[in-house]
Formats: structure tokens, sequence, C-alpha cells
């Protein structure tokens, strides 16, 4: 079976190796079937020449035989016997066969002679389907096809009847022996056996050099495709010649050569994009620290100053801040773009995360109204970057306060064997199927009139979805119009595992979960 | 209390005196690196700010070279929060940094934390591993031989040494340790531990004064001597 499994791989994996296989087999059914039909065309050739003989042979036999009896003018019994045994002689030598019978038609009058019959005869030889032949027709030659007894034989069977003086109707049968040529016959066969195996071998090798040939060029893009896909963009084919292959070679490298070309640019395109992102981070940066601090201070002294100079001065804070995190924002994405982003990787207990998260956000909850609840269960350490995931579990809390509308946001915490969930639950206004695809999208509100009432830069979740593919982990939304909504971020265990099969903690919590184990509320109505 | 601005940009240079002097420090600006090591010597500051990208003299060398004359606390100041360039920093010998933009109450709390004497340990002598510090004297010794270490990284030592049990978080060190933990890069803590251990291990591949606790942080290693 394994041998089939081989073969089966061989099959698909090698043009050539179909090619041989398919012209040997073809050559073999041919050759197959050619042998048998010649065979059975040459053994039934073969049969009916020698049966000609054979008849002929009996046809002799008989006459001399019939010619013998009839000048005998014997009366006596003994003398018929010593006839007939005579007669059995001669036509021995005639047909130079050691089987004749020479046997009495049954049914006649009694009489004294009896049979006679060579020594090697054997009884068994003469069926008696043409005893009764002859015994109807005695004067036409009958002959039928027997398997000699003693070794197997095909032989032929001859018979006729005669006339014995004073003795009545008698039967002559010969029995020829065919193994001669069945000898024949067999040598011829195993000759075309061997042939037929030197046809299909030597077909085989000729499949395989000519093919092999023309195959190369075909198995040298093959090999050069391969050097290119492993990075050498400088791989070329060989041209020869000026037929279809040489096309194949000269399209193939002028497509290697646009392809080097493009992936030279994007390389470039990605340096540049990289550089962008230092550079640009350096740039802005300084003269945002100088206006941040001149806000920050002017805004510090609002109280001495005019109605019109103090709100100008929050106005110049708030906005300030906004900007700063816009950049920042800004920043953390081109990073993401232009793959340069590093991860800081240390243990993380998640539970001590949300926990401090939960912590900070109280006060927000007041305001909002919305009571925070936390649940973690077991142990929930994972390999990851601690500040990226705890930003991450900042949004989706936040975003949970802001778009709740004062409905409670419970978070739970649990793990199994390949990974920790962290999922937040709120039982707001719930997401359409529509803004369900985009919520991850830069920049993409909920409703871009609404007043933002915690500031964000709509670059929140696209960040965190960024931040949890750089741990290998998953970030996923369940969400139903009306009722609520639930993200659950689930990092693997140990890093560069992947999140196998069902997590740990369903996307949908049922409403108020009541559990009294392990539950920490806080926040809520004042 | 005295501070010198190493910075290039002149605006930013001045707003950093304006909030400073506001709150009561004396301030002298330098707007390239040469000067700054100069300036340095004449003014004798109690705590250095330092921008990173510096023309002329680089920000790291102007670190390293302050760091060579005294043990005058350095807070940098950079644009770029990529690893490499914040671990630059800190290796060149920098106590802490801050990354642009920050707010005014943030500079001048880390300013203050680092300029706060060291409160008093209750112990006289403490013992970490095969080492043996003199708390008073603030050395740290080896069979006899002392190990010099900066006030920063002898403050790390005393406060491992002083809870031999406690496996500090990364947190709780730049707590006691620098001031303050809020908003608080733990790659401080890592650099600095690395720096310690370079200086006072036998094997600084196999820690056995500064212990690192999986998960956790770091502890004094168990005593031996």
């Amino acid at each position: 079976m394994r041998f089939l499994g081989w073969v089966k791989r061989l099959w698909g994996r090698s043009l050539l190796t179909r090619s041989i296989i398919t012209m040997v087999a073809c050559t073999a059914i041919a050759v197959t079937l050619g042998s048998y039909l010649m065979i059975a065309l040459t053994s039934s050739s073969l049969f009916e020449a020698r049966r000609e003989r054979v008849l002929l042979s009996a046809n002799r036999a008989a006459s001399q035989a019939q010619s013998m009896l009839s000048a005998s003018s014997v009366s006596s019994q003994a003398n018929v016997q010593s006839l007939l045994y005579s007669v059995l002689a001669t036509t021995e030598s005639v047909t130079a066969s050691q089987n004749v019978a020479l046997l009495r038609t049954p049914g006649q009058a009694d009489s004294a002679s009896l049979d006679v019959t060579s020594s090697a005869v054997n009884r068994t030889d003469i069926p008696l389907a043409l005893r009764s032949k002859v015994g109807k027709d005695p004067g036409q030659i009958w002959w039928q096809s027997i398997a000699l007894a003693e070794n197997g034989n095909p032989g032929i069977v001859a018979g006729v009847g005669l006339n014995v003086p004073s003795s009545g109707l008698h039967e002559l049968y010969i029995v020829y022996d065919l193994g001669a040529d069945q000898v024949t016959l067999r040598h011829l066969e195993w000759m075309l056996v061997v042939g037929g195996i030197a046809i299909v071998l030597l077909v085989g090798l000729i499949t395989w050099g000519v093919v092999g040939r023309v195959l190369r060029p075909v198995k040298d893009a093959a090999n050069t495709s391969e050097k290119i896909a492993h990075g050498d963009l400088t791989q070329r084919m060989r041209i020869r010649g000026n037929d279809e292959v040489t096309t194949l070679a000269t399209s193939f490298n002028s497509m290697a050569n646009s392809l080097q070309v493009k992936i030279t640019e994007l390389a470039s395109l990605t340096q540049m994009q990289q550089r962008f992102v230092s550079d640009v981070s350096h740039e802005l940066r300084t003269p945002l620290a100088t206006i941040r601090l001149a806000a920050d201070t002017i805004y510090a002294k609002r109280e001495g100053f005019d109605p019109v100079t103090a709100r100008s001065s929050e106005l110049l804070f708030d906005q300030t801040n906004r900007f700063e995190t816009l950049l920042a924002d800004l920043l953390e994405m081109s990073r993401f773009d232009a793959h340069q982003s590093e991860l800081d990787l240390m243990s993380v207990d998640l539970g001590q995360v949300t926990r401090r998260i939960v912590t900070d956000m109280h006060d927000v909850s007041v305001a909002q109204n919305s009571e925070l609840s936390l649940k973690v269960t077991g142990d929930v350490v994972v390999d990851g970057d601690s500040s990226r995931l705890e930003r991450i579990i900042r949004n989706l809390v936040a975003n949970a306060l802001e778009y709740g509308a004062g409905t409670p946001v419970e978070i739970q915490v649990a793990g199994d064997d390949n990974s920790v969930c962290v999922a937040v639950q709120d039982y707001g206004e719930g997401l359409t199927r529509a803004e369900m695809e985009r919520v991850f999208d830069r920049f993409w509100r909920k409703d871009p009139s609404r007043e933002r009432t915690l500031g964000g830069t709509g670059l929140g979740l696209s960040i965190a979805s960024e931040d949890t593919a750089l741990h290998g982990g998953r970030l996923d939304v369940w969400s139903n119009q009306g009722e609520g909504t639930c993200f659950r971020l689930a990092i693997p265990r140990t890093f560069g595992d992947k999140i196998t099969g069902s997590t740990s903690l369903p996307l949908r919590l049922p409403l108020h979960q009541d559990d009294a184990t392990g539950n920490v509320l806080l926040g809520g109505q004042a | 209390m005295r501070i010198q601005v190493i910075d290039d940009d002149v605006a930013l240079a001045e707003m950093i005196s304006i909030v400073l002097r506001d709150q009561g420090f004396d301030v002298d600006v330098s707007h390239n690196g040469r000067a700054a090591v100069d300036d340095f010597d004449d003014w004798n500051p109690d705590l250095v700010l330092l921008d990173l990208m510096l023309p002329g003299l680089g920000g790291i060398a102007v670190c390293e070279r302050l760091k060579a004359k005294s043990d005058v606390p350095i807070i940098m100041l950079t644009a770029k929060t990529d690893t490499q360039d914040v671990v630059a920093g800190l290796e060149a010998g920098a106590d802490d940094y801050i990354s642009k933009p920050f707010k005014p109450a943030e500079l001048v709390a880390r300013v203050r934390a680092r300029l706060r004497s060291l409160t008093p340990q209750e112990a006289v002598r403490l013992y970490v591993a095969d080492l043996v510090i003199d708390v008073e004297a603030h050395e740290v010794k080896r069979a006899g031989k002392p190990l010099l270490v900066t006030p920063l990284e002898f403050r790390i030592l005393t406060t491992l040494a002083a809870a031999p049990a406690h496996a500090f978080t990364r947190d709780e060190l730049l707590d006691q340790v620098w001031g303050y933990s809020y908003k608080a890069d733990t790659r401080l803590v890592n650099v600095h531990i690395q720096r310690l251990r370079a200086k006072v291990e036998i094997d600084p591949e196999n820690p056995k004064v500064v212990e690192t606790v999986r998960g956790v942080g770091y502890r004094a290693g168990a005593v031996t001597s």
C-alpha cells in the first residue's frame, strides 16, 4: 500500500514520470493485446493444418486396411482374429502411430472376434460421441479433438467404419498426438512475452530520453523561478535556438526583469517610509513640545486672564491635547505600515493590567453612569508587550463606556492552555452588520456627528487590531442592534503560538452574570 | 538648585527655562554639544536636561563626557522613542529620560525626583550575594575590594538588599529608586539593572547579585559569604 502511495506522489510531482508511465502502460496494453491475437490466430491455423494432415493420413490408412480386409478370404475365427491383428499392425506402421484401435461395432450378432488395440491405446481416449457417429455413418471418416489421457496433450481421434469378412462392421480408430505442435506454440508464446517486455522497456527508455529532453527547458524555468522566489532576483533562463522554447525563455526573462524592478522599487519605498516615520517623528515633536509647555503654562494661569483670553487658553490647551494624541496615533500607524513596530516581550498578567485600567477609569465610569465590573478567572499570564496590551484593553473599555449609553460594562478575563481572553461587554445601542465590518477601519467612527466625550482619534481600534496582530492574537466583535456589543481579545499564552479552536470566553456574555466568586464591582451609580 | 538645559531648539529650550524658573530653579541653557561641556564646567549644575539629537557633538557623546566628570543626574530629552535610541542614551549613562512632548508637571516631577536627597536607609550594613554594602559610606565591596557604581545603581542595590526576600516589580523599583512610577517606562529599569550587573556580577550572564524573577521582576541574590 505504501508503494502505491509513493507511486501516486511521483505521478503528481513529475511530468516526466507521468509521460513514461503513460507510454509504458499504453505500450504494454497494445503489446499484450497484439500478442494474444497473434497466438490465437497462429494456434488455430496450426491446428487446421495438422488436422488436414491427420485426416489425410487416416484416409489412407483406412483405405489400405479396407482393401486388406476385402482381399482376404478367411472364414474361421482364428483366422479372422489374426487378420485383424495384421490390419492393426499395418495401420500402425502406415500412420506411424502406436495408438490404433480396431473395435467391433456394438449391436451386431454375436461373434467370436475380439477388439484389437495397440499397446498404447487408452480406451478412454475414444469418446462415445465419436463411436456413435461412426456407428451411424461408417462410410466416412469422423474426427474429434481430445485431451490424451496419458499425458494430457491435445490430440485428434479419427474414426471410420470397416467391413470385416465373417465378422461384420468394425470401427477403426487412430489417435494422433498433437503434443509437438503444442511445444511449438509454447515457444512462440515465450518469444512474444520476452519480445513484448523488451519493447515496453525500450519504449520506456525512449520516452525517458525524448520527453526528458523536451522537458529540460520547463525544468530550467521551474528552477529559475524557485531561485527568484527565494530572493535572487538576478536569475535568468538561458536562451538557445529559435523555437517555442526560446520564446518561453525570452518572455520568462522579461517577466523576471520587471519583477526585479518592481520589487526594488517597493523596497526603496518601504525604506523611504521608514525614514519618513523617524524623521517626521523628530521634526514634529520638538515644536509640539514647545507648544505643549506653553499651552499648559498659559492654561495653568488662566484665572488671572480676562474671559476672552481665559477661554482662548482653554481651547488652546484642549486642542493641543487632541493634536498630541492624534500625532502619536498617526506615528504609531506609520510604524505599523512600515513594519517598524517593536515588541517588548515580557510576562504580562492580564488580570493585573485590566484591574489597573478599571481603577483608572473609575471616574469616567461614574461620569457616564455606567457600572464597571471585572471578573478574573484563574491564571491569566501571557507573553506580550505590556504597554501595547494595556493600550488595547484601555481602548476597549473606553469605547464601551463611551458608547454604552449608561449601561453596565462587564469585563471578563479568563484563559485556557492555548490563550488568554479579555472580553468587554456593554449593553448599549449595538452595531449593525455593516458597522461591525468597518469598526476596525482607520478613522471610522460610529456616529461622525457625535460629540466626542472621551476624546479619541478614530484610530483606537485600528491601533488595537494592529497591536493584536503583532502578538499573533485575535480581536473579535459581536453585536446586536439594541442589545449591546462585546469585543473579545485573545492572546496566545506563548509568543509564536497560534490561537486554536474555541477560546476560553464566549463572544456574547449573558446580561448581568450572577456570580459571587471573584467578582469585583467598581464605579457605577453615584 | 541649578539646572543646565542642553537643546539646540531655541524655542523649546526657552520654554523649558520658563517652566523651571517658574518653579524656583535657576536655569542655564546651552545650544550645542561642545559648548555644553564647557558650560557644565563653568556653571556646575545640580541636574542636566540633555536633548539626544544635538548638532556637532551628539547627545550621547555629551552624556558620556559629563558622566565621566561627575555623578550629576542627567535626564535625556528625546523625540525618538525607538528602543535602540533610548537604550543607547541610557547606556551612555543617563539616569532617566522624557519623550517629547511632555507636560510641564511631568518635567518638574522628574527633575524633583532626581534632585531629592535619597532618604537615608535604616541599615548601616547590607549584604547581598558575596558583596558587602556600607550604606553610610556609599561603598560596595567584594572581598574587601570596592566596586564603582553610580548613585542610582547604588540605590538599586540597597533597595533590593534591604528586602532580601522580596521580588520587586519594575514598577516598584521605579517608585522606590527613581521616585515615580506613573507613565514610566520599564526599559529604564532593564537598562540600569544590566549596567549594574555588568559592574558587580562575576558573570553577568549568570547573575547572582541581582536575580531575575520570571513574571515579576528582580530580587537580591542569596547571601553567600
